[in-house]
């Protein structure tokens, strides 16, 4: 079972996980904003330019529609990676959105949409602070050794 | 082992390592949000980065933060970078 959190002051859901990008030979541990309503996951400006993305070398396309209306982002195969603390990372494969910086887009967490929460059962339960996840489908299920 | 494998666990590394630091990211994370009411008082409206739970770098601008992580050679990949407000703004996405 994988474990997220919610934020103290904003009550969002949250989970952590290892993102890797094979094709540009980038990892590096995110936070997302779990987001049911997002149909694709997306990698936000913020953690972007911390794992050191060149975003001149991106280049897939993908056209999404949101509150801010239409945006145009990267897109960029990836592996997601959640821990199950000693006992299982579970590897995802997916095709990851990746917004251009943009002012606007700064201070946005990086959304977990559902290309992987589809996969998942989720316990989501803030009043009690509860927020788990049973991973029903993975690419990759990976023992941890003892 | 299938090639697709082969090629994940290679660039993955020690599951035991990743396995680690995610919990130790999961704890800064944590502690980001536990210590969030403290971090208002003393990072209004600054961005900070954490590391293995402290707060490492603080400044006004996110390429400032950035900039002191790499010279205090922090590992960007490891490290949470947030922005500290002091007025909740309401998300829709």
């Amino acid at each position: 079972m994988l474990r997220g959190r919610y934020g103290d002051t904003s009550g969002r859901p949250y989970i952590e996980g290892r993102l890797i990008l094979p094709g540009l030979k980038i990892s590096g541990d995110i936070s997302f904003l779990i987001d049911t309503g997002a149909d694709r996951s997306l990698l936000h400006p913020d953690d972007g330019i911390r794992l050191g993305i060149d975003y001149a070398k991106l280049t897939g396309d993908a056209e999404s529609v949101g509150i801010g209306g239409i945006c145009h982002y990267f897109v960029e195969s990836a592996w997601l990676v959640f821990s199950e603390p000693k006992r299982f990372l579970y590897v995802h494969i997916i095709d990851l959105a990746i917004s251009p910086p943009a002012p606007e887009r700064m201070q946005l967490p990086s959304l977990l949409g559902r290309d992987i929460l589809d996969r998942w059962r989720m316990i989501y339960h803030p009043t009690k602070k509860r927020l788990t996840f049973e991973v029903i489908l993975a690419d990759m299920t990976i023992p941890i050794p003892a | 082992m299938d090639r697709n494998v082969q090629a994940v666990l290679r660039q993955l590394g020690d599951p035991k390592d990743v396995d680690r630091d995610l919990r130790s990211f999961r704890r800064s994370a944590q502690v980001l949000s536990s210590n969030r009411p403290r971090l208002i008082d003393r990072y209004p409206k600054q961005w900070v980065a954490l590391y293995r739970g402290r707060v490492r770098a603080s400044g006004g601008t996110f390429s400032s933060v950035i900039a002191e992580v790499d010279k205090k050679r922090l590992p960007r990949e490891h490290v949470i970078v947030r922005f500290i407000d002091r007025n909740q703004r309401t998300m829709i996405l």
